[in-house]
């Protein structure tokens, strides 16, 4: 059978990157004695996979992993057994059996939700959410293209990133309990994330060919209303992944998933 | 969540911030307040390295289990957060609690190889802990070295409190209870404390014993300063494997460990006696768990860890005598578990080769030989009872079976080395390659066999029949390697044969560090105030400071490396007792460099090496 692990990242497990984030499941999955499926040959790995990478330093409410087992379990036991071999900082959040003719999460995978906040900012232009909204609204909802410079391995070539914007929204003040949960630390590191600090949620196209990460937006934002990169520092928290439905975005959660 | 010592702004610039945030699954948490003693355990060199040691690993089990004790772990940070932690002034942390060392009761800090001595100088600095001994405090840490190399500790004599010599198993206990009891009772101060635990057996506190040098350098008396500190510290073993603490929960690095695996040690000493080995000698004698006892830690570790591969520990496992009972057992349980099995130090025979072939892939995998000298005299001189038919045959049995990869080691600059011996390294490798070519049908061939020399220059160590040896200057060292070098490319078939060698001047360097005396100390603190650190990375390694720091401290490195030592000579080494008669190691230089021919390992016959006062393993098997 198939799974779909959702699960979460908060604190200071934030700082494992990707291919240790998948070490530590292989780890766990064998602890838990899941019954995991793997490939032939000598040095046989487990059948799983990530719907995306999560950069270093990026907290998240939606990772997912998909596993094949080799044996009937039901979702709550494995949920529960998974749970018994995570830190305090990583929280499965749900288990879905998936269709067994289903895709890859990596391949299906359309789009990315965020919260970006800013972890610092010594800029003379007021970070006010009044004030943003407007600029949030002229130099991005409103505007025909978003062209930035996309480096890649080879080259960096011109990208307009209009139409891989889904989203994006400015909010007043950030709640407390929030900040309290994904990043207990904010206030030591005197983090933006009072009931006073703007911040954003945004939806961008994360397809593997297209994928569009939160910074890169943000440095043009900043960048049109005369912030010099080196003044602010954002965070970022993934709220939710998810696959495109009938003209619908929908969660990885609910996605090819058997009910 | 859990505090860090180092803010998102320092963990969002440096390489693998996970390196340094601490609760790994199995990690041990306690309050610092329900606890008398809090000790900072440190493997001087990066995180992935020192994750990767199992001695910490058994002690820190062992310590945790008191409840007055918190045991943590403390590793070199690497040059990037370096720099950062002395621009911003971050105290050095644990990684458990993330407290700064400098509020410890004690720093233990295990020294597995010389080219970390600078690193430990880095580990003080950075904790904010006084180089010198002699300048701390009331304040400060106790400072701690354990670890092969303390036996001979006295080229770091002047950094460290105290050293602990052999196995932490025995006395730590004792160390802990005399350090409450002092506490407590109100009678401790640094000193009193030093004073009363250098009467533990094992404990060595060099402060309070004096060296004098004649004028040309040579030790002229090494005594206690005072009556009631023994003489000799004797080595401290411990003598019942099957219930000394192990780590049935290991510690489960986040970031991928150099050992990224389930480390197994199944016995401890070796009973060969190569006699350039320090590890062969001073961990005797040979001890083996038995065989339930591994069979019940391997899957106990298997389960705790999730682990995808187990690997067993020992210094040479053929020697083990339940290996083939063992090796069943894991075969049919790692198989259930899908989990590979990793076997170094085993010798290349029929039964190594089978149990290879069933836990590898032929193909991707190579087979290592270690015949450590080229001609049958040169292996003679060092004991290494291993002839070029066994090697071959070895060698022939692997082709047959599909191996077309051969790694072979060996080290030059061994005494008593000619022109000739060295010539025998890439002929054996060559004699190896027609037998490839000889045994393996054209049909059956991969492509070419492969066979690879790999050699390390000779460093001799303390406590080993070859301690008094001579080494070369790097000059000399480099020329050798040309000559293995020139001679290879003569050889019929050198386009299967590839060669790679050490650098020359790590080889002399160690050699100074493993053989000096107490007047090293200033060299290597010169070194390390000229920007040593992490030289047992080639990438940070830089000759010419050492260079300079010798020349600069007024002393002459070839003084310790280029001369034989004359038996009469007290050696820096001399008031430890490992256990092994001086007149063994004596014999046995004599059977090395005069009579060439090889002593018998420890089960055909016991030479009487002194190690039967210890009343069990090996010499009273059977």
């Amino acid at each position: 059978m198939k799974v779909r692990v959702r699960f979460a990242k908060y604190g200071s497990i934030r700082y494992l990157g990707h291919l240790d984030m998948m070490r530590f499941f292989q780890k766990a999955n064998r602890r838990a004695k899941l019954p995991i499926a793997y490939s032939e040959g000598f040095h046989p790995h487990q059948i799983m996979s990530f719907a995306s990478p999560l950069g270093v330093g990026i907290t998240s409410d939606g990772e997912y992993m998909d596993l094949t087992l080799s044996a009937e379990m039901s979702c709550d036991e494995i949920l529960e057994c998974l749970q018994e071999q995570m830190t305090e900082e990583v929280k499965i959040v749900s288990v879905q059996r998936l269709q067994e003719d289903c895709h890859k999460a990596m391949a299906i995978l359309e789009a990315a939700s965020y919260i970006v906040f800013f972890k610092d900012y010594t800029g003379s232009v007021p970070l006010s959410a009044e004030a943003l909204e407007e600029e949030v609204q002229k130099h991005i909802l409103d505007a025909k293209q978003v062209l930035v410079e996309k480096e890649t391995k080879k080259s960096t070539r011109e990208v307009d990133l209009r139409p891989l914007i889904y989203d994006m929204k400015l909010h007043g003040g950030f709640e407390e309990a929030l900040a309290d949960k994904i990043l207990p630390d904010w206030r030591e590191n005197e983090f933006l994330l009072s009931t006073e600090d703007p911040y954003f949620t945004m939806t961008l196209c994360a397809r593997s060919s297209d994928n569009v990460k939160p910074q890169l937006l943000m440095n043009y934002l900043m960048q049109q209303i005369g912030v010099k990169e080196e003044e602010f520092a954002i965070g970022i928290h993934r709220l939710d992944m998810l696959a495109a439905q009938d003209d619908k975005l929908v969660s990885l959660e609910e996605f090819e998933t058997v009910s | 969540m859990r505090k860090l010592a180092l803010k998102d702004n320092v963990l969002m610039q440096i390489d693998k911030s996970a390196r340094y945030i601490g609760n790994e699954i199995n990690s041990i948490m306690k309050k610092a307040e329900d606890v008398d003693i809090r000790y900072a355990f440190c493997f001087p060199d990066v995180y992935e390295i020192g994750m990767s040691h199992l001695g910490i690993q058994i002690l820190y089990e062992m310590f945790n289990r008191r409840e007055d004790v918190w045991c943590e772990r403390v590793y070199s940070p690497w040059p990037d957060l370096t720099k950062i932690m002395k621009e911003e002034k971050i105290p050095l942390f644990t990684l458990e609690s993330q407290d700064p060392v400098k509020d410890f009761d004690f720093l233990g800090i295990t020294l597995q190889y010389e080219m970390c001595y600078t690193n430990v100088l880095q580990i003080l600095e950075l904790s904010d802990i006084p180089f010198m001994a002699v300048d701390r405090r009331e304040e400060h840490p106790i400072v701690m070295g354990g670890g092969p190399c303390t036996y001979n500790p006295e080229p770091i004599a002047d950094f460290f409190d105290i050293f602990y010599i052999g196995e932490g198993e025995m006395q730590f206990d004792a160390i802990f209870d005399l350090y409450k009891e002092m506490k407590h009772s109100g009678n401790y101060s640094r000193n009193a404390f030093l004073h009363a635990v250098a009467k533990i057996p094992g404990i060595y506190v060099p402060s309070l014993y004096q060296v004098s040098y004649d004028e040309k350098g040579f030790i002229t008396e090494f005594i206690p300063t005072e009556e009631d500190i023994p003489a000799v510290i004797k080595r401290q073993v411990d003598m019942d494997m099957d219930h000394a603490p192990y780590p049935k929960k290991p510690l489960i690095p986040y970031v991928r460990a150099t050992q990224d695996r389930v480390v197994l040690e199944i016995m401890r000493g070796c009973i060969r006696g190569c006699r350039f080995c320090q590890a062969g000698m001073v961990y005797r004698p040979n001890r083996e768990k038995k065989l339930s006892t591994l069979q019940e830690y391997a899957t106990k570790m298997l389960d705790n860890t999730g682990y995808e591969e187990i690997s067993l520990s020992s210094l040479s496992s053929s020697d083990y005598s339940h290996l083939p009972e063992f090796i069943d057992y894991l075969i049919e349980e790692c198989e259930k578990r899908h989990v590979n099995i990793s076997l170094p130090s085993l010798r290349i025979d029929a039964f190594s080769l089978d149990v290879m072939s069933k836990v590898q892939d032929i193909k991707k995998s190579s087979l290592t030989f270690a015949p450590e000298a080229g001609s049958q005299r040169m292996r003679n001189v060092i004991n290494k009872g291993l002839t070029k038919e066994v090697i071959l045959n070895g060698a022939k049995q692997a082709f047959v079976g599909g191996w077309n990869k051969v790694k072979l080691y060996f080290m030059l600059g061994l005494p008593t080395e000619t022109e000739e011996d060295i010539k025998a390294i890439p002929d054996l490798a060559e004699e190896m390659a027609e037998l490839y070519y000889d045994t393996v049908p054209k049909e059956q061939r991969h492509g070419r066999c492969n066979i690879n020399i790999s050699t390390s220059f000779f460093v001799p160590k303390p406590f080993t029949p070859l301690q008094w040896a001579s080494m070369l200057p790097a000059k000399e060292y480099l020329n050798r390697a040309g000559i293995l070098k020139d001679h290879m490319r003569e050889e019929l078939n050198h386009k299967s044969i590839s060669y790679q060698y050490h650098e020359a001047y790590t080889t002399v360097l160690e050699g100074v560090l493993a053989r000096g005396d107490r007047k090293i100390s200033q060299v290597i603190l010169k070194a390390y105030e000229k920007g040593c650190y992490f030289d047992a990375w080639t990438e940070f390694f830089v000759p010419e400071k050492w260079e300079e720091a010798f020349a600069e401290c007024g002393i002459d490195p070839d003084f310790y490396t280029i001369r034989e030592r004359d038996l009469k000579e007290i050696l820096p080494w001399d008031f430890i007792d490992v256990g092994i008669t001086r007149s063994f190691f004596e014999r046995e230089w004599d059977r090395a460099i005069h009579q060439q021919v090889i002593t018998p390992n420890c089960r055909q016959q016991c030479s009487g090496c002194g190690c039967r006062s210890f009343e069990g393993g090996v010499c009273y098997e059977g």
